[in-house]
This record gives C-alpha cells, sequence and structure tokens, in this order.
C-alpha cells in the first residue's frame, strides 16, 4: 500500500495518494491521538485536523522521511496543540492531586462501574505522560512494540523501557494496596 | 497480619538479573535458549516466579481495562465534507460579498476625496464671488441708481445679498453631489 501511496506522489497525482492515506492510517492516527488526549472525540477531531492538514502539505513532501513517520509527526504535533488549548480551562491546579487524577479518570473512562478496574486506571494517572501514552498505545496496537516505536517516533528500545519501566512502577503502586486488603 | 508467602515473594521483587527477560518470556518475545534458562530459574525461585504471576495480572487486566474506542462512522463523510469544502470555488454569495465590500471601501474613499475637495472647491468660488462682490459694488451702485432702481443707501446691502445668494447656491450644488449610501445589488 506504501508503496502504491508512494507511485501516487512520485507522480504528483497527490489527491489519488490521499484516497489511499485515509484509510491506510485513519485508524492508527485515531489510537495515537487517542493514547495522548485521553478522550474519543478529542481524538477523532485531532484525527481529522491531521489528515487535513496531510491533505493540505502533501504537495510538499518531499519524501525525506517515510510516509509514516511524517504522517505520525503531524498527529503528534496537532494533539500536542489541542493539549496546550485545553490546559488554561482544565481547573487541575495540581496534576498530582488525588482530585486532579479521579477528575482525569473519570474523563477518560466515564462513570465508575468496575472497582478494580477503576483503581489499575487511577494507578495508571499516576505514571509519567510518556509511560501512560506508551502502555495505552501498546494495548490499543495489540501488544505491538514496532507499531507504538512507529507512532510515537521512538526506537524500539526506548519504548520497551519505557513499557518495562511502568510495569514495574503499576506493580508498586498496586502492591500496598493489596496488602491492605489481604 | 501476616503475610500470604506468595505477597511476600512479590513484595521483594524479582532478581534483578531476570526481571527484564520475565517481561520478554511473558511476550513469548525471549530467544529459545534464554527462555528455557529463565524457565529453569523460576522452577526453583519464588521470588521470580511472583512475579511472573503478577505481571500477567497485570498484562490482563491492563488489556480488559484500557478502552478501546473506534472512530464514528460519519468519520470518512466528514472528511471529505472539509476537504471539499477547502477545494470548491467561492460561490455566487462570497463573490457578491466580496464585491459588496469592495463598493463600500471604494465609496469611503471617495467620501473621504470629497470632502477636500468640497474645501478647495469652496475656496476657488469664494475668492471669485468676493471679485464679482468687489468689482459688482464700484460699478453696480451708479449702475442701478442710473436706472433708477435703487436709492444711494440701499447698494451695500443689495451687493451683499446677492454675494451671499451665490455662495450658498454653489456650496448647495456642491454637496448635493456628495453620493448617498446603497449597493452595489441595487446597481444592478
Amino acid at each position: 500500500m506504501d508503496a502504491a501511496i508512494e507511485g501516487h506522489l512520485a507522480a504528483g497525482r497527490h489527491a489519488r495518494a490521499f484516497d489511499l492515506i485515509v484509510p491506510e492510517f485513519r485508524n492508527r492516527l485515531f489510537r495515537l491521538a487517542f493514547s495522548i488526549l485521553k478522550d474519543r472525540a478529542a481524538a477523532e477531531d485531532a484525527t481529522q485536523e491531521t489528515l487535513v492538514r496531510v491533505w493540505k502539505a502533501l504537495p510538499g513532501f518531499d519524501g525525506r522521511a517515510a510516509l509514516g513517520t511524517w504522517i505520525y509527526a503531524i498527529t503528534r504535533n496537532t494533539c500536542l496543540m489541542e493539549l496546550r488549548k485545553r490546559r488554561p480551562t482544565v481547573s487541575f491546579d495540581d496534576p498530582d492531586s488525588t482530585e486532579a487524577q479521579h477528575a482525569a479518570t473519570s474523563i477518560a473512562t466515564g462513570p465508575a462501574d468496575d472497582p478494580e478496574r477503576d483503581n489499575l486506571l487511577r494507578l495508571l494517572e499516576m505514571l509519567p505522560a510518556n509511560q501512560q501514552q506508551a502502555v495505552r498505545l501498546f494495548y490499543l496496537e495489540e501488544r505491538s512494540y514496532d507499531a507504538v516505536a512507529e507512532a510515537l517516533g521512538m526506537p524500539l528500545g526506548t519504548v520497551k523501557n519505557l513499557l518495562f519501566r511502568a510495569r514495574r512502577r503499576l506493580m508498586e503502586l498496586a502492591r500496598p494496596e493489596e496488602v491492605q486488603a489481604a | 497480619m501476616n503475610q500470604h508467602p506468595h505477597e511476600h515473594a512479590l513484595s521483594l521483587g524479582p532478581c534483578p538479573d531476570y526481571e527484564f527477560d520475565l517481561v520478554e518470556l511473558l511476550e513469548s518475545s525471549l530467544e529459545a535458549g534464554r527462555a528455557g534458562a529463565v524457565q529453569r530459574h523460576m522452577a526453583q525461585c519464588s521470588r521470580c516466579r511472583a512475579y511472573a504471576q503478577a505481571l500477567g495480572t497485570l498484562d490482563a487486566a491492563l488489556a480488559d481495562a484500557l478502552p478501546r474506542p473506534a472512530l464514528s462512522p460519519g468519520f470518512d463523510a466528514r472528511l471529505r465534507e472539509q476537504i471539499a469544502q477547502l477545494t470548491q470555488v467561492p460561490n455566487r454569495t462570497a463573490a457578491l460579498a466580496a464585491a459588496e465590500r469592495e463598493y463600500a471601501s471604494m465609496r469611503r474613499n471617495l467620501g473621504r476625496g470629497l470632502g477636500w475637495r468640497t474645501v478647495l472647491n469652496a475656496a476657488a468660488l469664494g475668492s471669485v464671488v468676493g471679485g464679482v462682490v468687489v468689482g459688482f459694488d464700484s460699478v453696480a451702485p451708479g449702475l442701478l441708481q442710473s436706472f433708477g432702481l435703487v436709492g444711494p443707501g440701499m447698494s451695500a446691502t443689495l451687493t451683499f445679498s446677492i454675494a451671499l445668494g451665490a455662495v450658498f447656491a454653489v456650496c448647495g450644488a456642491v454637496f448635493a453631489r456628495r453620493p448617498v449610501g446603497g449597493s452595489i445589488l441595487l446597481a444592478d
């Protein structure tokens, strides 16, 4: 598929290339956007915004970077801009506070109906943002390290290390609660 | 409260040399020879066994807990619509609106120019009328009196009235040319 897209791009058939890019990338871009924004509607808007930007910029794509790398970078930038826009309106003055973590979890997951699941998601919110994002994307991408590395624009080893540290931290965070519950 | 042996082993953590391998073993990505060595170690090490079991539980819980949303069915249609809006040529309404704005701008510019023109016209006119009044004032009294139309004391008042009337008439004509508001559509 990538070869077909690149063939159209090389021939200057940008509209036809875009017609192939949309079905090839839209779901992957959406999963990446969701792992960053943690909100379905915002992720969908960011995916649409990304593809519009791709459409506008496609005539200037010079092929120095791989097409996927380029498109994922646009997605990450679009999501970061969305997060910056969001920051002043979100009243999480202290992002480390328990209230902020509870609020963030409830925004991301909806109403509480499974205490164990909610507790795990609450613990996940305590991790650094890059670890959270790697964990979310890892499971969205059916445990594919390669897919996560490509989407995040990171070397494979960096992604493995992020996930390794995230899981170790989650187990540390979960342990006192298990001991207390016993 | 006494800890369960499994929890005690878990709280100690895995053997440092095996921690990363235990993750790769769980993911079935460990090279076969190393996987065998790790499994033999686990058979003898309760800490690593407990850690591997906890890793598996965490992995299953995360896979179960994390939401996996999908794009809404109308996504493609909305995207196409947005792209179409960017590609289509401006429609008639937009073109008319642009022409309307241009016409209004021209009118404003014309109004500004007319203001200065009015002042200049009035000055020029004042000079002409002044000249006529001076000339008339020197000639008319004798002329009018020779025809017996006015008395000797009336000439200054008459000439002033004529001059003032001429100034008002010319200024009125100039201001009457100033355009009024309107729409380019009405001009069609």
